[in-house]
């Protein structure tokens, strides 16, 4: 073996390989399951259905993620900054009304004609390149100050420019991932352990000055952050001084608002311990789970209903395996480098599964935060497997000296 | 292993990177736990509860028969044409777009929220659905009225049913509907069972009839989100046994999309028919009974009742005037008041729950009372005057001559009953009656039952005078029966003293064997009581009651049918408010034998409302009626003579 592996140790991760391909098939057998109920997509041409879709971004992600892995991530973060950069240069673009394609009252998009593709999905991953790159200098050097700063940085742009968007669930992203890897950089725990006190401080005061403050002292978000906040802490629209009429409306509007949420556990919960059967579950083909989002931010729903816990339970044990074979790799990475930037994927992947999963039970509040490798987009799905190659690339580059 | 390698490590980030994903992780295994397993139930339940909506249907409705098998009520096929909301909901769309764009032109400063939103989505079903009914009604050649409001109504709360907007085709409608060119979506003919009574107004009183059923019974406890449009029994037979007649409801669910229309039924429990009612009237007497009255003018008020006296059986029973069950349900609300009018009141039975004063027919009651407590014998005879001297004087129209009981009975002589009532004290003329069972239900099942007004022991025993005895005496005062129970004192009579409860229904039964339930019969000649008069007394009575009919003072001679031997009893009661007459009350009530020398079969009794006189407004109509009963009689031996010797 020339690159002195041992002969039990395979040089590539099968496993991982396994739930990654396992993950995509689930994903594309329910997207199938969730869109084929509605009978004007089922008469569009087939290389225009969504499932087909998913496949071909499917087949393109696991393409460039082989790409990916056949160049060491040593010179993949020399050119972290170009792909950072980049996603910036995009993530700024979209604001432009003539290039930013606006939907749901967001402005998250560029149209290419054939797809539209999310440049924040790809600005998560070039950030985590980018600050891998940077992290990964000597520990010494993270002792100071500006450094320090300058790596808040690095996050702190991207953020605010998704934040505008607006897309607060992708921007919040941005804070477990920089604060896990400038942890497993060995930033100064006095540093990290400031910011999160003063953070946390900071969002508890939001949180509370938006559910209890009066009107004209709440801080300014849009209508709708505010409403999903309102929903998932269960607090009425209508201020307490509201008239009937206006209490009347609010209530019709929370309705509205708290209504996705509510079928979303309705299918999880109906499904029960095995499930009423692959295409087999009411909640989308009658309407109830809305299908504009039951093959995207609730594909869950539409796996839990159709599969039950037991589904539940193997896509969670799909993660399982692709969160710890990500460890792993942070765990065995030849350098801080590949250590730093495992560590990103891993906190990458986990937020957005706790999240979404977490939303369907309603453990967390309605975001649009996808579930990588089983919601339906081509950016999502490209992003993810990128980043599932950026781990089997440190794996597989683990012992080169 | 993967974990557990991981979580050994020694490196303390990754290992509290390693707890914290795995913590997460645990979390949400718990979370779905708990969703997926813990309260699935709830979850289950909540999906019912949204997408299913049970709906009860109709079963088929008993048929009524009369004692001879004819058919009474049935139910006949309808057809009318209904809107399916599912099927045309994908025409909504396009009329709203245009209606929004025209709101936002028109009124570019209002906020189009949810208020808004409703609205105009509304407007444009209802322009939708108008479009499909003006097709319809082009089609049909008629007028369709569809109301906003109530489209709306249905759309609101029974989105997943059929919107019904035409009824009662006929099968010219039905030809043009299929034949001519209309675009079909979404808009069927369907068939839904009517009642049909063949014999139109025929027995009106007794069948009852029938309204649809839109809301859900109180009494019933049932859980079915909808009901189809049943039919409900009001009054009559078809209100007393409508739990009997309308069988058992079945269900069916249907399953329902998010915006409630209907995506798939599923039949679990078929309705099971309802039982048949086989009644004792005989359909061609009453139809001779309703047509003897009306000779006397087509706004007659009055009743007939037939009585078989051997075991108090109704065969007729007639109210004037009447209605037509086949209007019902859709009369229209013109008709519907015209005939609840307070003077005409046709849904008002007058056979047994209007209540009269009897007037001279009570004399049967006060012979016998003054008969049994030996007060008179037949052979008593009293000198007649012009008025009997008592209070103000009590006026007597039969001639002021010397009479004997039976004469006195015939002439209908108010003197001398009077005059021997209160020979034979009140307490003893109250207790006959009693004996009768006046002041008491008849108890037929109709719910047109009325008790009657009578005095009490008590009331004879404290605040009683003579002149209320007089009065009493001639079927004035204290008194009122209902023209059922007339019918059943002369009856009681007629077959020498047995009083029978009046049946009306003999026997219910379930249409087939499939069924499972059995039959119900009610059994015949029924004793309530006995009269517990000497037998020569009662004959004394009946034979005053020939005289009535047969001797030339009889109030009754124009009754005679040739070949029968018939009994009877003429009265003009009274009604006054205050000093002033407002209305005459005549009676003739009566029984007969088809052949001299037999048991008599039939007592019949005729009261009308603002009438001449007994003998001369109600003793024809009896007579009409008996002369009807000897034709049907002889045709029907004829008819057997036939059948046995073809």
């Amino acid at each position: 073996m020339s690159l002195g592996l041992r002969d039990d140790e395979s040089r590539i991760d099968w496993l991982f390989i396994a739930s990654l391909i396992g993950l995509l098939a689930i994903s594309v057998a329910f997207i199938y399951s969730a869109k084929m109920v509605d009978e004007s997509n089922a008469s569009l041409a087939w290389y225009k259905q969504d499932h087909i879709r998913q496949i071909i971004w499917a087949v393109v992600g696991l393409s460039g993620a082989a790409v990916i892995c056949l160049i060491d991530y040593h010179v993949l973060a020399r050119f972290s900054l170009v792909a950072y950069w980049g996603t910036i240069l995009l993530l700024a673009l979209i604001l432009l009304p003539f290039i930013g394609y606006e939907q749901y009252g967001a402005r998250r998009w560029i149209n290419l004609g054939f797809a539209t593709i999310q440049p924040s999905e790809f600005a998560k991953l070039a950030f985590i390149l980018a600050m891998a790159h940077f992290l990964s200098r000597p520990v010494d050097e993270l002792r100071q100050g500006p450094v320090f700063v300058k790596a808040l940085g690095l996050g702190a742009l991207p953020f605010a420019l998704i934040m505008i968007e607006p897309d607060l669930g992708s921007a919040l992203l941005f804070i477990p991932i920089t604060l896990v890897m400038m942890w497993v950089a060995k930033t100064p725990r006095i540093y990290l352990f400031k910011i999160v006190g003063w953070s946390g401080f900071f969002c508890a005061l939001m949180i509370l000055n938006i559910l209890f403050a009066p009107e004209k002292y709440q801080i300014q978000l849009h209508e709708y952050q505010r409403r999903r906040l309102l929903v998932y802490f269960n607090q009425d629209f209508a201020p307490p001084n509201a008239s009937r009429e206006e209490k009347r409306k609010a209530d019709q509007e929370q309705q509205k608002y708290s209504y996705n949420v509510r079928q979303a556990m309705i299918s999880v919960g109906s499904g029960g311990a095995w499930g009423k059967g692959y295409r087999q579950g009411t909640q989308t083909s009658l309407g109830y789970l809305p299908r504009g989002v039951a093959h995207n931010d609730f594909i869950f729903s539409v796996i839990a209903e159709e599969k039950g816990f037991i589904g539940s339970v193997v896509v969670l044990g799909l993660y399982t395996i692709v969160l710890f074979s990500g460890i792993r790799a942070a765990g065995q990475a030849r350098d801080r480098l590949g250590k730093i930037m495992a560590a990103g994927v891993v906190t990458l992947f986990f937020s957005q599964i706790f999240i979404n999963i977490g939303m369907n039970i309603r453990l967390m509040p309605v975001t649009g935060v996808p579930l990588p490798l089983l919601t339906y987009g081509g950016s999502s799905v490209l992003s993810s497997l990128f980043a599932a190659g950026l781990i089997q690339n440190i794996h597989l580059y683990r012992k080169a000296y | 292993m993967l974990i557990f390698d991981q979580l050994k490590r020694n490196e303390p980030e990754l290992r509290w990177l390693s707890v914290t994903v795995l913590f997460g992780l645990g979390i949400l295994f718990t979370g779905l736990w708990y969703v997926q397993i813990f309260s699935t139930k709830k979850y289950q339940t909540s999906l019912e509860n949204q997408s299913y909506r049970s709906i009860s249907t109709p079963a088929v409705r008993g048929r009524i028969f009369d004692r001879n098998g004819a058919i009474l009520a049935e139910n006949r096929p309808s057809y009318s044409v209904n809107l399916y909301i599912e099927e045309i909901r994908s025409e909504f769309s396009p009329v709203y777009r245009r209606l929004k764009a025209k709101f936002k032109k028109d009124n570019p400063d209002v906020d189009y929220d949810f208020d808004v939103i409703s609205r105009v989505s509304r407007a444009a079903r209802f322009e939708v659905i108008q479009k499909k009914v003006a097709s319809v009604a082009k089609v049909l050649g008629r007028d369709i009225q569809v109301y906003e409001r109530a489209f709306n109504e249905h759309y609101r709360s029974k989105t997943a049913l059929p919107f019904t907007i035409a009824r009662d085709l006929s099968p010219q409608d039905i030809a043009r509907f299929y034949e001519q060119p209309l675009d079909h979506t979404g808009i069927d003919i369907d068939l839904e069972p009517a009642r049909w009574y063949p014999y139109g107004n025929s027995a009106a009183h007794i069948l009852g009839h029938l309204k649809r059923d839109t809301q859900v019974s109180t009494e019933s406890k049932d859980t079915f989100d909808y009901h189809l449009p049943g039919l409900r029994g009001v009054v009559g037979i078809e209100g007393k046994f409508d739990s009997k007649l309308r069988g058992v409801a079945g269900g069916k669910s249907v399953l329902v999309n998010n915006l409630g229309y209907r995506v798939e039924e599923n039949v679990w429990l078929p309705p099971v028919a309802g039982d048949d009612v086989h009644l004792t009237i005989d359909i061609d007497i009453q139809q001779i009974a309703e047509n003897a009255i009306r000779t006397i003018g087509s706004h007659v008020r009055g009743a007939v009742v037939v009585l078989d006296p051997r075991n108090g059986d109704i065969v007729a029973m007639v109210s004037a005037p009447t209605f037509d069950p086949n209007d019902f349900p859709g009369i229209s609300s013109v008709q519907y008041s015209e005939l609840n009018d307070p003077k005409t009141r046709a849904f008002f039975n007058r056979a047994s729950q209007e209540i009269y004063p009897p007037g001279s027919t009570f004399k049967i009651v006060t012979a016998l009372a003054c008969l049994n407590s030996g007060a008179v014998s037949p052979d008593t005879k009293y000198q007649g005057l012009p008025a009997y001297p008592i209070g103000r004087g009590i006026k007597c129209t039969a001639a002021p001559r010397l009479y004997n009981l039976r004469s006195a009975f015939a002439i209908s002589c108010n003197c001398y009953f009077i005059h021997h009532a209160l020979e034979a004290r009140a307490a003893n003329l109250v207790e006959m009656g009693h004996r009768f069972f006046l002041g008491q239900r008849s108890q037929i099942p109709t719910m047109q039952d009325s008790a009657g007004a009578f005095p009490s022991l008590e009331r004879v025993a404290t605040r009683w005078y003579d002149g209320d005895t007089a009065n009493l005496s001639i079927g004035q005062g204290p008194i009122a029966v209902t023209p059922l129970q007339m019918a059943t004192i002369t009856g009681t009579v007629a077959n020498g003293g047995t009083i029978y409860w009046p049946r009306l229904v003999s026997r219910i039964a379930p249409a087939n064997n499939l069924t499972g339930r059995v039959p119900r019969d009610y059994p015949e000649g029924r004793i309530r009581g006995y009269l517990g008069v000497q037998p020569e007394h009662v004959q004394t009575v009946q034979q005053a009651m020939y005289d009535d009919i047969y001797t030339s003072l009889g109030t009754g001679r124009i009754a005679d049918v040739d070949g029968m031997q018939i009994g009877g009893k003429t009265g003009t009661a009274e009604v006054k408010k205050g000093r002033t007459l407002v209305d005459k009350i005549v009676w003739f009530t009566s029984f007969a034998s088809i052949a001299p020398g037999l048991a008599p079969q039939y007592a019949v009794t005729v009261v009308v409302e603002s009438g001449g006189s007994g003998g001369k407004t109600c003793a024809p109509v009896a007579q009409k009626i008996y002369k009807g009963i000897q034709d049907l009689h002889r045709l029907r031996a004829s008819q057997l003579e036939t059948t046995q010797n073809p």
